[in-house]
């Protein structure tokens, strides 16, 4: 941005007078700022931000600032145009995430006027702040977006198996994607895995992909006519979610199951979901068909589930996550000491919160807890067992949300 | 910036007397590599073998900025379909990984930990963050007898204090994820590393690309249900060494040596080795 500064002065300085002698440019205007404020104002985003070349003031040597001016008021924020070092000298390194900026150099008649000029910090890009040396760093963290690797102490209860302490180490990767006209959100969950140690338990799907949708127009409405008319919209905001491989290995007091699905299609109602699509909640229906790798039996798996994900700040920084999903096989081959129609149902509810960043990569801390009642194993008997997990996870990616808000935080 | 993989350009060219242009540097993780090699294998009992073996690899790498987090670099290395084969009856084997990749994030203004208090807190962060994906490795020893070894797929969380702009050096360690089947008949052995082992990547290569070197290992602790954990470690250094350059491809010396502890096989032996070998490398510039 600066080379528009540097570009116009070029310009200039090509040029020589009608006598032949080197023509000079004006002297820079010296820049006297006022006093600091604590904590310093910020260039805002949605403004205009002007580039000004000044002479060499302390601790910015270049001269070089961003500002942006209240004409009413004739006072200007000055931010420098370069990262700061801890002693607050202007480094090397330009700012990142700014605007382009405007070049003027009408300085001189504004400071006739009687402009006063205030230290700043330079504007930032939406979902990111920057501190008062200049350095940039992303606030806002969209994990819907994301693929992370996590570890968490799973201890277990469980009428299946008497082992208590577990470790689980779980990955995967989610991509948003929003249609052009932001009424569909289309999410894809890839490589999701858990991995449990202790009674073991591998659970891991090869990808998952949904949609919701946020109808523009109701798809009817009432108007009742008790008072004054009222026209309440009734929106059906349905969608759909399909499934392919997924591996579920599990071994309890000496006995190993392992079932993989398929695949799964099933429709969504969505109960509530936000403006942005990136919190709902929502029933879901469906069949799948699954594989009992033992027995080389497939069986037809008929599920329903209640669900939701729910980004609970602007910042992205706090979620919740709750699902109870039932299930029944049907079609298997009959299996001694084992019912004929096995069933499951899983509950489960965690919640995540962002506790600091590496690098601009946030690092979450997850809490969870998850229960599960199942008949499909042979010899062990029906039971119920139960976990909860606390442990940290590592996301890359992770942008700032497509709704984040402009000067996030100061 | 982003160029900076190297000497590049004019530096990087010579003219012999008639005038005619010859490249002096090379990229050591460019290039695909077909090698042979003298390679001395031991367990310990009694004399090393010493068996020819052949290798084949893809290398590729890129160095682009961030799109999503401006002021960072992405300096990624890929390897594709890595072989690695001995013929000979005592020592016939075959090891094969079909994708391997380093991706590291280096920010120019240096690493940091932000603690979202409400008045953000910004703390030094000496490294650079760096993930190592593996998919599909696949090792069979026709020697050890039937069985089969499938590592379907890894994933590393890497840090690296070297913080290299230019990609000429790294030294990036974290935990490893892996997961591993060791097939034999009527049986499938499921054994998993939920991060409780330790991963090393380090390497290092001069700006013309003539030398580089690498260790890389992987040490800890496996799982498989109803059984003991088990520790085992495997390491492999190698040394590479531009000789020659055919119609400007590149001819390496490659030395070698790994070392493994109860990870060698379906039967989790124990063994070291060395080799010694020339490969030639074509689109390795």
């Amino acid at each position: 941005m600066w080379a528009v500064v540097g570009a116009a002065f070029a310009a200039a300085a090509t040029g020589a007078s009608a006598e032949g002698t080197e023509w000079e440019p004006p002297p820079l205007p010296p820049l006297k700022l006022e006093a600091r404020t604590a904590p310093l104002p910020h260039l805002k985003w949605d403004q205009e931000v002007i580039c000004g070349q000044f002479a060499p003031v302390p601790g910015v040597h270049t001269g070089t600032f961003r500002l942006q001016c209240d004409p009413a008021r004739k006072e200007c924020l000055a931010a420098p145009g370069r990262v700061l070092d801890s002693e607050g000298a202007e480094t090397e390194d330009e700012l990142g995430r700014v605007h382009p900026c405007t070049a003027r150099q009408d300085w001189p008649a504004r400071m006739a006027e009687g402009y006063r000029f205030f230290p700043a910090v330079a504007e930032v890009q939406p979902g990111w702040i920057r501190d008062e040396r200049g350095r940039a760093m992303q606030y806002n963290f969209d994990l819907n977006r994301r693929a992370w690797l996590g570890a968490l102490y799973a201890p277990i209860a469980s009428q299946l198996d008497p082992a208590h302490h577990r470790l689980r180490a779980d990955l995967g990767v989610e991509v948003e994607v929003p249609s052009d006209d932001h009424h569909t959100l289309y999410r894809w969950h890839l490589l999701e895995g858990e991995i449990y140690l202790g009674a073991p338990t591998y659970d891991a799907t090869l990808v998952r992909f949904d949609w919701s949708e946020a109808r523009s127009h109701p798809l009817f409405f009432i108007t009742t006519f008790v008072g004054k008319p009222q026209r309440h919209d009734v929106n059906v905001d349905v969608g759909a979610w399909f499934e392919a491989v997924h591996l579920e290995y599990l071994r309890r007091s000496g006995e190993t199951e392992s079932f993989l699905t398929l695949g799964t299609a099933a429709g969504t109602l969505d109960l509530w979901h936000s403006k942005d699509l990136a919190s709902f909640v929502r029933l879901r229906a469906g069949v799948g068909a699954e594989y009992d790798t033992f027995r080389n039996d497939t069986s037809l798996k008929p599920l329903a589930a209640v669900e939701g994900d729910l980004t609970l700040d602007a910042d992205g920084f706090h979620h919740v996550r709750f699902q109870a999903e039932g299930e029944k096989l049907y079609l298997s081959k009959a299996v001694p000491g084992r019912s004929v129609n096995p069933e499951r149902l899983r509950l489960s509810a965690g919640y995540e919160v962002i506790i600091f960043a590496i690098n601009d990569q946030p690092v979450t801390l997850v809490l969870d807890a998850k229960g599960t009642y199942r008949d499909d194993f042979v010899s062990v008997g029906p039971g119920w067992e139960g976990t909860v997990g606390a442990g940290l996870r590592f996301s890359l990616w992770a942008p700032a949300r497509r709704s984040a808000p402009v000067q996030a935080k100061q | 910036m982003v160029a900076a993989l190297g000497a590049t350009g004019e530096e990087c060219t010579e003219y012999n007397e008639l005038g005619e242009p010859f490249t002096t540097c090379f990229d050591p993780a460019r290039g695909i590599s077909f090698g042979v090699a003298a390679t001395a294998r031991g367990t310990g009992a009694g004399a090393a073998s010493i068996d020819p073996s052949y290798s084949f690899v893809i290398r590729y790498r890129t160095a682009d900025p961030s799109r999503n987090k401006t002021k960072s670099l992405w300096f990624n290395t890929h390897r594709f379909v890595e072989t690695h084969a001995e013929a000979d009856a005592a020592v016939r084997s075959l090891t094969f990984t079909a994708y391997q990749a380093t991706l590291r994030r280096h920010l120019e203004e240096g690493g940091f930990v932000l603690i979202p208090t409400a008045d953000p807190v910004r703390l030094r962060f000496p490294f650079d963050v760096a993930l190592d994906v593996g998919l599909f490795r696949y090792e069979r020893r026709v020697f050890e007898g039937p069985g089969y070894t499938v590592e379907p797929a890894h994933i590393a969380l890497l840090f690296d204090p070297l913080r290299s702009l230019a990609g000429h050096t790294r030294f990036a360690f974290g935990p490893s994820l892996a997961d591993e089947l060791r097939v034999v008949p009527g049986s499938v052995v499921h054994e998993v590393s939920p991060f409780t082992s330790a991963q090393l990547d380090a390497g290092f290569e001069t700006e013309d690309g003539w030398w580089s070197a690498r260790l890389s290992a992987v040490s800890g602790w496996v799982y498989v249900p109803g059984n003991p954990s088990r520790f085992r470690t495997r390491a492999t250094a190698t040394m590479e060494r531009v000789l020659i350059a055919l119609n400007n491809q590149p001819v390496d010396l490659v030395v070698s040596a790994f070392g493994v502890i109860n990870d060698a096989g379906v039967a989790h032996r124990s063994e070291w080795g060395a080799s010694v070998g020339i490969a030639f490398r074509p689109l390795g510039h």
